[in-house]
């Protein structure tokens, strides 16, 4: 690995070229997700100006502090961040879809989701999957589920119909608490199967609201 | 005499004055309390002993620090220093600076100790020193000029406020350059700042006489302060060099189709950003830009610098 020194400016050439697929990368990544410099600053906290230098290949030793967040926003590691081989990778990913910034909300706010503005929301999730803009993430908070483990992440549509087997989050109104079910229909009855259990199954009654359907869990294992 | 730079941050300082003549005390001190803050000794045995325990509160503030993250950190050759701008930002909420001493005014002929004996001793500190004297300046007095004893002497019997206004206004503007001249210097390492174009110094200290500003405090690096006037009421005076707008310009190139109209009118300099203390303009919404720009005018120095005012906090949402 090359040694950063200031004063030579050979190695200061090294240092570039070593660090050249990294501002092509980023240039694709960004390109791809059709995001300014501004825009992704404001997603990871980083200054603008430095995302900048980078993608003009001008930075010539950006820290861990500053690739860590961009490789975590883009979903890739800091290998394929700053590799040769990412091209493909981004490539790949990219070109079908296009990623989609949603917020995380809490397991209280979701109740009333269609009330929230989600610009104001600081937490951000980040899908491949393309949905419609009432679309949030929760995370999953207890381990006593038997299909979903805890800080999975899980991305919501509430705008499409369940069908049965399909994992729905059901807002008790009474109760005022929200909870994952299993969405099952059985001659002309709709039954919610509790993910706990031991629980009981409920008839999906009026005292019910289902919120949305979970159609993407994210698990991140390290 | 014309200032060549501007000290980051001013506030109407304390004078100190030390007299056996009680009567000149009071003459004194109602002459400047309006405009400065005094505290007055009659003894100077008294006077000496507070300031040998005297500390600048100013002096404790640390507006650089080393910047260890950096990757050369750990050489010989190099020490990386961070600037810490909101160090001098938050000065204008702390009320223990109004203490800190920038004049000292001495009497020279008082009973056990002349003044000159006195500034001797007081040689290290940063604060300026004023000596009255007699009608003739006895050697000694022009000596201690020479030497950098004192900074300013002024016959007492010929008594002129108006010179010693003069001086008191001269001095503690010198002595907040002297305190800030090494940020400034770092402020300047690559490239040459509006604090130290004459024209604009003329310029600023004509408008805070304007507008009867009488304190401010550096909020970022282009040179924009938070200014006070005297009934204690805070605004912005917002400085951006033609470099520092290129810069930003080039810096939002890609986002030209979501904010054109903003980008357009910054680039013929007919507006300029200001996001708020210590904000960056990547923290805000496209949608919400047009809330952080203002009406820009021009000022022709070394460069073309584009400036404006405003009330607004900035920032605050």
């Amino acid at each position: 690995m090359a040694i950063y020194n200031p004063r030579s400016s050979n190695s200061q050439k090294q240092t570039h070229t070593m660090l050249k697929p990294l501002s092509e990368n980023l240039n694709i990544l960004m390109s791809k997700a059709r995001l300014s410099a501004s825009e992704l600053a404001r997603q990871i906290g980083i200054p603008a100006a430095t995302i900048k230098r980078i993608r003009n290949n001008e930075q010539a030793n950006p820290t861990i502090t500053t690739l860590l967040p961009i490789a975590k926003y883009f979903s890739i590691s800091l290998n394929e961040l700053i590799g040769d081989k990412t091209y493909d990778v981004i490539d790949k990913d990219c070109e079908t879809n296009k990623l989609n910034t949603i917020p995380q909300l809490s397991w209280h706010e979701c109740i009333h989701s269609t009330l929230l503005d989600y610009k104001k929301i600081p937490e951000k999730i980040l899908t491949e999957r393309t949905v419609s803009k009432s679309a949030y993430a929760l995370k999953v908070e207890d381990h006593n589920q038997d299909f979903f483990t805890k800080d999975n992440i899980l991305i919501i549509e509430p705008e499409i119909k369940p069908k049965t087997g399909d994992y729905v989050i059901v807002a008790n109104i009474k109760k005022n608490i929200t909870s994952i079910r299993k969405y099952l229909i059985e001659i002309d009855q709709i039954y919610l199967k509790p993910l706990v259990p031991g629980l009981e199954v409920s008839i999906l009654t009026p005292e019910y609201n289902i919120l949305g359907v979970i159609i993407q869990c994210k698990m991140e294992l390290k | 005499m014309m200032p060549k730079k501007l000290p980051l941050f001013y506030f109407p300082p304390t004078i100190c004055w030390v007299d056996d003549n009680e009567l000149f005390l009071n003459a004194a001190n109602l002459l400047f309390k309006e405009d400065y803050r005094c505290i007055s000794f009659v003894n100077p045995k008294e006077a000496l002993q507070f300031l040998h325990t005297y500390q600048s509160a100013c002096s404790k503030i640390n507006f650089t620090r080393e910047f260890i993250e950096s990757d050369i950190f750990d050489t010989h050759d190099h020490l990386p220093i961070d600037i810490n701008i909101s160090e001098i930002t938050q000065l204008a909420n702390t009320s223990s600076i109004q203490n800190e001493i920038a004049i000292l005014i001495i009497d020279n002929n008082m009973p056990g100790m002349s003044g000159i004996e006195i500034c001797h001793t007081l040689n290290h500190a940063t604060y300026k020193k004023i000596l009255l004297t007699g009608q003739t300046s006895p050697t000694e007095v022009v000596d201690a000029f020479n030497q950098g004893i004192i900074d300013k002497f002024i016959a007492k019997d010929q008594f002129a406020s108006d010179k010693l206004q003069q001086y008191i206004h001269e001095l503690s503007y010198q002595y907040f350059c002297n305190i800030t001249k090494h940020i400034l210097a770092h402020l300047e390492t690559s490239r040459p700042s509006v604090l130290s174009d004459r024209v604009f110094i003329d310029f600023f200290l004509h408008w805070c006489e304007a507008n009867q500003i009488i304190e401010y405090y550096l909020i970022n690096k282009h040179g924009s302060f938070l200014v006070k006037d005297k009934n204690g009421s805070s605004s912005y005076f917002i400085v951006m060099s033609e470099h520092a707008k290129d810069e930003f310009l080039k810096l939002n190139d890609d986002a030209i189709e979501k904010i054109e109209d903003i980008l357009l009118k910054v680039a013929q300099g007919e507006m300029i950003p200001f996001f708020g203390i210590g904000k960056e303009h990547w923290e805000f919404n496209y949608d919400d830009w047009n809330n952080y720009f203002y009406p820009a005018n021009i000022i022709q120095g070394r460069e073309k610098y584009y400036w404006t005012t405003s009330n607004d906090k900035g920032g605050t949402q």
